[in-house]
């Protein structure tokens, strides 16, 4: 749905002397909650259990064409502030939704007591012929403990209670 | 969370699956654990009449990320097992090197103790089921050779096992292992599962199980949710308080 309300700034879908701040706006808003949804809504996880709807969402934020700014809207316009905005947001956004839906968010962590996850590993997988078991070991613990921080404060376990 | 598993506990169907059984020979059968369960049991129609699907979904996000961990990492150690074009030595030596790593996990578990689970006094950690599970998937066993060859070097038996870990002698130090969230949500389906309330046979008047209520109240399970949610692992001392 928001995605197809998107779609009514697109200069296609406007007529010439619509108002392009207005547009501006609603393409803010838009990403803006998209945004919010993927990167503290949890929507990542979401979407890896939505493929179609992930690929989608990929689509479109990868899609320039869709992204441009409209043409009447100049250098000089005073629209443009807002346009370049949007253009910020957008670009932002992509960054942290491929992030995202790769690993759980690293904001999450947050070091308590030394931890596993203090050392780095490094994004690529050991080999498992050259590798010592106490690495092999440390290795996968940071990727348990990283998955397990990740499990948020306001998930109602304590709900867990006798009727 | 808790009250998803509730209501698809309350459900008397609701840990059933609806797959036909297939027939498999026992080397193809899939040793299940509370990861492969969850994404097979479909949703209560107690919890929604109009979702479908597995019932793990439901879970908040962060669940998920953990329940995916497990099988990421799962998938990766299962790739290296039965990879291709690997020697029986090689292959041999890295069995041999995951078993030493679960050797390992499990004894810096040991300090974990949990009171009243008798059959299971290391607390599971996150490395050890995922190796454990690995090690047992169908495509591992497949290499029934290799596995004689380890058998007989460890003095195990093929049958069982427990028999290819044997608890070192010496502690082994080291960090205590995070924990495995699978286990976590065994314990609390266990609780769950315990009733509300017992009826007396005598009078027939209902009595609240506290036996339920001290679990929910003291067990560990308890207490290291709020430890998973302030990011502190489960060696808090309060485990050892019971």
């Amino acid at each position: 749905m928001l995605l197809r309300l998107f779609d009514t700034t697109l200069p296609s879908a406007a007529p010439s002397y619509h108002d392009h701040t207005d547009d501006a706006n609603l393409r803010l808003s838009i990403l803006t909650v998209l945004s919010d949804w993927i990167t503290q809504g949890g929507g990542a996880q979401d979407l890896l259990d939505k493929p179609d709807i992930c690929r989608e969402l990929r689509h479109f934020l990868h899609n320039d064409e869709k992204h441009a700014v409209p043409e009447g809207v100049s250098k000089e316009s005073v629209d443009r502030p807002a346009w370049e905005e949007v253009q910020d947001l957008r670009k932002s956004f992509v960054i942290s939704f491929e992030r995202l839906i790769r690993r759980p968010s690293l904001s999450a962590l947050f070091v308590h007591e030394p931890g596993p996850s203090e050392r780095a590993y490094g994004p690529h997988p050991p080999d498992i012929d050259d590798i010592d078991v106490e690495d092999l070991l440390g290795c996968l613990d940071a990727i348990g403990a990283t998955a397990f921080r990740y499990v948020q404060p306001e998930v109602s376990f304590i709900r867990l209670s006798c009727k | 969370m808790a009250d998803f598993l509730e209501i698809q506990s309350s459900d008397r169907t609701g840990w059933l699956t609806i797959s036909e059984p297939q027939l498999l020979s026992q080397e193809e059968v899939e040793i299940q654990t509370i990861y492969s369960y969850l994404q097979l049991v479909d949703t209560s129609s107690l919890i929604s009449k109009h979702v479908r699907g597995p019932v793990y979904k439901l879970f908040p996000p962060s669940v998920r990320a953990t329940i995916r961990a497990h099988i990421a990492c799962r998938h990766w150690i299962i790739s290296k097992i039965a990879a291709q074009g690997i020697g029986k030595r090689i292959r041999q030596s890295r069995i041999e090197l995951l078993l030493q790593a679960i050797e390992i996990s499990r004894n810096r578990s040991q300090g974990v103790f949990v009171d009243g689970i008798g059959e299971s006094p290391v607390v599971r950690s996150f490395v050890e089921t995922v190796l454990t599970s690995a090690l047992l998937s169908p495509q591992s066993r497949l290499f029934a050779r290799v596995w004689q060859d380890v058998a007989t070097k460890r003095g195990a038996s093929l049958d069982s096992f427990e028999t290819f870990i044997s608890t070192p002698l010496a502690s082994v130090t080291g960090r205590k292992p995070t924990v495995d969230f699978g286990w976590i949500l065994e314990r609390m389906i266990e609780i769950i599962s315990l009733p509300d309330t017992l009826r007396d046979e005598g009078d027939g008047v209902g009595l609240v199980n506290f036996e339920k209520r001290r679990c929910v109240e003291t067990r560990p399970v308890y207490t290291m949710i709020i430890d998973a949610t302030t990011g502190t692992s489960v060696t808090s001392p309060i485990l050892y308080r019971h």
